[in-house]
C-alpha cells in the first residue's frame, strides 16, 4: 500500500523529539564511558577501535539531526507554473530492448503534455523504429563524450527547449500522473529541482535485490523528508525533475562518476532550493545479482570520494552551513568500508596477538552501550512511519548484512577515489548474472576463516578468558554470522534467486 | 538561520547542559534503583543454611587459595573425602587486594564451593593510617571511619548474591591481631564494631552473608555480640604438641571439647573454622584420623563443619615455625581413608 505523507501530528512530533533526545543523551553516556572511564587503553589500538566503534555513532548522530527536521513538503510561492516539459532517457548499447519498449510506452502515457527524447549512445535501428512507433524523439548520441550526463547536455544544447526537464533512467517506468504531481512545486521560483521516490519492481527477484532495495527505504522517506525540512534534498540520478534555468546556471548537468550528487551540489551552491516529493512516481530495477550490486556501489563510493576531495573544497565557500555539513556527511559516507574493515580485522588481530585496545569490564560496557542500542532500535521503529510503502516496514537485517558484506568494495572505492584513479562511468547493470561468483567473496572467505581460527585459537590456548577476550570472541562470531548470508548466496546462487527465471 | 535550526541548536544545547549537570546523578539514581529493586531481590537468603541433619561440611584453607583450586582437588583425592568449604583470608584496606573478591566468589560458586572469608580489620592498610596500627581500631570502625569501605564490600557481596560465610575480626583476644586488647580494644568495643558492620550488611540487603564469630580463648562470652547478630560460632583448634609452652600433645577431642562446652550454651550452630596439628611430639596422621573419627561418631553434634588448616608455614607465639599442612602425612593417611563409612558423614559438593 502506498503511504501518503501526512503533516506530523503533535504526538508524532513529541515521540520523534523524545527518541532523538534519548539517542543524543545515550551517545553522550556511551562516549563518556568510552573515553573517560578509568580503564587501561592502548595507544595504538584504542584509536583504531574508536574509529570503528564511533563510525556508526557518528552516522546515528547525523541521522538524528536530519530526522529532527522531518517535514512533509509544503507548497510555497506563486510564480508562474512552467508549461513545457521534456522527458529525457538514455540508452547504451547492450541494454535490453524490452526494457525500452516498456519504459518509453509508460513515458508516453504520462498525462501532462510533454516531449520525450531517447538519447541513444548506440544509434540502434531497432530503437529508432521503436521511437518512431511511439512518437518519441530519437537523438543520435554516438561519440558524445561524458556518458549519461554528456548525452543529456548534448540534448539540452541541440534539441530540448522546455522549461522543465525530467531525467529518468531507462529502467524506470513512470506513472501517468508523475508530472502532474511534480510540476506544482515549481510555482516557487527558487525551486531548482524536484526529486521523487525511486521504487523498484524487481525486489522479489532475489535476496540481493531485496536487500539492496531495503538499503534505500530509510533514505527515500525519513532522510529525504528531513533534508527537505533543511531545504536540501539531493538529486538521485533517476526521476529528478530539473528546472532548465537551474541546469543552465551551472553549465548543464554535471559530468562525473557521481553526476547526480555533483549536480545537486552545484545547484545548492548556486542558491537553488530543492523539494523532495514522497511519491512513488516510478518503479525501476535494483541490482539483483551481487556482481552488479558491487559494481554500482564501487561507482558510487569512488565518485563520492572524488567529490569530497576535488569538488567539495571548491564549493565550500559557496555553500551555506547546512549544505556544507550535509555534503561533508555525504562525501564521507563511504568511509564505512574502512570502519567495517577494522571491525572485521581487529578482533582477529587482538585474539591472535593477545593484545587489547582497552580493558573494560564486559558488564560496564554492556550497561553503557545498552541505551544507545535501544535508542537505535527505537529510531528504526519510529522512522518506519515515513517509509513510502507499508511493505517496507520490517526488520532491516538484509540491508545491514549486505552493507557489511560490501566493505571490500567500499574500501576499493575509497582507494580509487582518494587516489583519484580514473574510473569510467558505466550505467548500473540492468541484466542479471545468475552464475555463482566465488571471486566476489574471496575477502569474506578469508575473514570468516581467520575469525573462526582466532576464536578456536583463543578458546584452545588462553589459560583464562577475561572480559576483553570474551568481547572479542563475541565480535568475531558476530562478524562470521553477518558475513555468511551474502557469502553463501555468492557461492550458491540458487539461494539468491527467488523465482524461477526463463532461460537467459 | 531559520527558526527550526535555531530551535535545533537550543534543543541539543539544553540536552548537553542537562547531561553535564544531572547526568551523573541520574545514572547513580538508576543504578541504585536497579540495585534495590533487582539485584537485592536476586540475593540467595542464606539464613538457616546448614548441611542436612547428621552430615558435616568439610573444608580447607590452602596457600594457593583463592586464586587456584588445584590444591583443593589434590587434597580431596588425598583424603578421599569431599570438600565443600573453601577458606581464605582478606585484610581490610584500600586497594584491589582488599576489595570484595567478586570474581573469586563467582568461580568458587561455579565449582560448588561455599566460601569462608576471614575478614581481618587491619586499619594499618588504609592510607589514612599509613601502615601504622591505630590504638582502639574497633572504636574507630564502630564510629564509622571506614563505613565507605565496609558498605562497598557489603554492596559487592549483594551483587555476588551467593551464600558465603564471613568471619570479621576473628580471635579478638589474640594479641597478634590489631583488634585485640593488646592495642587498646575492649569487649564492648568489639560488640559495637560487630553490630555496626552487621548493620551495614543488613542495610545493603546482604542476606547471603552468614556471620561467623570466632573466640580465641574459652572465657570470652563478653565478646559475643548476641544470638541475633551471629549465625555461626567458629573455633580455631590447634595442637602445637611439643612446640607449645607446656610441650603437651593434645588431641582434637580434648581441645574441641573445651570450646564446645564453653560455647554450646550460646545455642548457635558451630563450625571448626581452623584445625591443624604440628608433628612435634606425636603422630600427625593419627591426630587427623582421630579428628575425623570424633566427628563421625557425632561426639560434637552441634558442629556442622570442619575446615582444615592445610598451610605449611605457621608459627608459635614464640616464633617457632610450625608446619600445619597435611602433605607431610602422606600415605599414612590412607588409614583414615580406608575407614569404612567415613565418607558418608560428609556432604558431597555439587550443586
Amino acid at each position: 500500500m502506498d503511504l501518503e505523507p501526512r503533516p506530523l501530528s503533535l504526538s508524532t512530533r513529541i515521540a520523534l523529539l523524545l527518541v532523538i533526545a534519548f539517542g543524543f543523551l545515550s551517545v553522550l553516556y556511551f562516549a563518556e564511558f568510552w573515553f573517560f572511564s578509568s580503564a587501561q587503553r592502548s595507544r595504538i589500538y584504542f584509536p583504531l577501535l574508536t574509529f570503528a566503534a564511533f563510525w556508526g555513532v557518528y552516522r546515528s548522530l547525523v541521522n538524528w539531526y536530519i530526522y529532527f527536521f522531518i517535514t512533509t513538503p509544503e507548497r510555497r510561492g506563486d510564480g508562474a507554473r512552467p508549461c513545457t516539459v521534456d522527458v529525457l532517457t538514455t540508452a547504451m548499447p547492450g541494454e535490453p530492448f524490452e526494457m525500452f519498449e516498456a519504459t518509453l510506452t509508460a513515458i508516453q502515457r504520462v498525462t501532462t503534455p510533454h516531449r520525450t527524447f531517447l538519447l541513444d549512445g548506440g544509434n540502434d535501428p531497432a530503437l529508432l523504429a521503436l521511437c518512431q512507433r511511439l512518437g518519441v524523439e530519437h537523438v543520435n548520441c554516438v561519440g558524445v563524450p561524458g556518458a549519461k550526463a554528456g548525452k543529456i547536455n548534448h540534448c539540452l544544447q541541440r534539441r530540448s527547449v522546455a522549461e522543465v526537464v525530467l531525467i529518468i533512467d531507462p529502467d524506470h517506468r513512470p506513472r501517468p500522473d508523475f508530472l502532474e504531481r511534480a510540476l506544482p512545486w515549481f510555482d516557487d521560483p527558487r525551486t531548482g529541482f524536484v526529486q521523487v521516490v525511486q521504487a523498484y519492481h524487481n525486489t522479489a527477484e532475489s535476496f540481493v535485490a531485496d536487500a539492496a532495495a531495503e538499503q534505500t527505504f530509510g533514505f527515500y522517506g525519513p532522510t529525504l523528508l528531513g533534508l527537505n525540512g533543511l531545504g536540501i534534498p539531493t538529486a538521485i540520478g533517476a526521476n529528478c525533475v530539473f528546472r532548465r534555468a537551474a541546469l543552465d546556471s551551472i553549465g548543464g548537468h554535471a559530468v562525473h562518476l557521481a553526476e547526480d550528487a555533483l549536480t545537486s551540489m552545484r545547484l545548492h551552491a548556486q542558491g537553488w532550493r530543492s523539494v523532495y516529493l514522497p511519491y512513488r512516481g516510478s518503479a525501476g530495477l535494483v541490482p539483483a545479482d551481487l556482481g552488479s550490486f558491487f559494481k554500482q556501489q564501487f561507482k558510487w563510493s569512488t565518485g563520492m570520494f572524488q567529490l569530497l576531495l576535488r569538488e567539495y573544497p571548491r564549493l565550500f565557500f559557496k555553500f551555506d552551513a547546512t549544505a556544507r555539513a550535509h555534503y561533508f556527511f555525504a562525501g564521507t559516507f563511504y568511509f564505512n568500508g574502512l570502519a567495517t574493515l577494522l571491525t572485521l580485522v581487529l578482533p582477529v588481530w587482538f585474539l591472535f596477538a593477545r593484545v587489547f585496545a582497552v580493558e573494560f569490564s564486559l558488564r560496564e560496557f554492556a550497561v553503557h552501550l545498552l541505551p544507545y542500542a535501544a535508542a537505535t532500535l527505537l529510531t528504526y521503529k519510529l522512522i518506519q512511519r515515513w517509509y513510502t510503502h507499508s511493505s517496507e516496514r520490517r526488520v532491516p537485517w538484509r540491508s545491514l548484512v549486505l552493507e557489511k558484506a560490501t566493505w571490500h568494495v567500499y574500501v576499493l572505492g575509497m582507494i580509487s577515489g582518494l587516489l583519484d584513479r580514473r574510473v569510467d562511468y558505466f550505467p548500473t547493470p540492468k541484466g542479471s548474472d545468475r552464475r555463482g561468483n566465488p571471486r566476489l567473496v574471496i575477502p569474506h572467505l578469508v575473514v570468516i576463516g581467520l575469525s573462526a581460527a582466532a576464536v578456536v585459537f583463543a578458546l584452545a590456548t588462553y589459560p583464562r578468558l577475561d572480559d576483553g577476550s570474551r568481547l572479542m570472541i563475541g565480535f568475531a562470531v558476530l562478524n562470521i554470522a553477518l558475513l555468511t548470508p551474502v557469502t553463501w548466496v555468492a557461492l550458491f546462487p540458487r539461494w539468491n534467486w527467488r523465482r524461477p527465471h526463463g532461460a537467459s | 538561520m531559520g527558526p527550526r535550526k535555531r530551535w535545533a541548536v537550543v534543543f541539543f544545547g539544553v540536552l548537553s547542559a542537562l547531561y553535564v549537570l544531572a547526568g551523573r546523578r541520574v545514572e547513580a539514581g538508576l543504578r541504585r534503583a536497579w540495585f534495590h529493586s533487582v539485584t537485592r531481590s536476586l540475593v540467595t537468603d542464606a539464613r538457616g543454611l546448614a548441611p542436612p541433619p547428621g552430615l558435616i561440611w568439610l573444608g580447607a584453607s590452602r596457600p594457593e587459595l583463592p586464586q587456584s583450586l588445584y590444591g583443593m582437588d589434590a587434597l580431596e583425592s588425598q583424603l578421599g573425602l569431599p570438600l565443600k568449604i573453601a577458606s581464605f583470608y582478606v585484610a581490610w584496606g584500600q586497594g584491589e587486594e582488599h576489595a570484595f573478591p567478586s570474581e573469586v566468589v563467582r568461580n568458587l560458586d561455579k565449582a560448588g564451593y561455599l566460601p569462608l572469608i576471614t575478614w581481618e580489620p587491619w586499619l594499618s592498610a588504609f592510607p589514612r593510617w599509613a601502615g601504622q596500627l591505630p590504638p582502639g581500631a574497633l572504636r574507630i570502625i564502630a564510629d564509622g571511619a571506614v563505613d565507605g569501605y565496609v558498605r562497598r564490600w557489603a554492596h559487592e557481596a549483594v551483587r555476588s548474591g551467593k551464600p558465603l560465610l564471613l568471619r570479621p575480626g576473628h580471635e579478638p583476644t589474640n594479641p597478634a591481631y590489631g583488634w585485640s586488647p593488646a592495642t587498646g580494644n575492649t569487649a564492648a568495643d568489639y560488640r559495637r564494631f560487630w553490630m555496626h558492620v552487621r548493620q551495614i550488611f543488613r542495610d545493603e540487603g546482604a542476606r547471603n552473608v552468614l556471620f561467623v564469630w570466632t573466640p580465641f580463648g574459652l572465657q570470652e562470652r563478653d565478646w559475643f555480640p548476641g544470638r541475633e547478630a551471629v549465625d555461626w560460632v567458629g573455633f580455631d583448634i590447634f595442637n602445637f604438641g611439643g612446640l607449645s609452652e607446656q610441650g603437651s600433645w593434645l588431641d582434637f577431642y580434648t581441645l574441641t571439647k573445651l570450646f564446645y562446652d564453653a560455647y554450646a550454651p550460646l545455642g548457635v550452630p558451630m563450625l571448626i573454622a581452623e584445625a591443624g596439628t604440628s608433628s612435634a611430639g606425636g603422630n600427625k596422621a593419627d591426630w587427623i584420623r582421630d579428628m575425623f573419627h570424633d566427628l563421625a561418631q557425632n561426639n560434637f553434634p552441634e558442629v556442622r563443619g570442619l575446615v582444615l588448616f592445610d598451610q605449611p608455614s605457621g608459627h608459635t607465639d614464640t616464633g617457632l615455625p610450625v608446619d600445619w599442612s597435611l602433605a607431610e602425612v602422606g600415605d599414612a593417611f590412607t588409614a583414615a581413608r580406608a575407614e569404612a563409612g567415613l565418607r558418608a558423614h560428609f556432604q558431597p559438593r555439587g550443586r
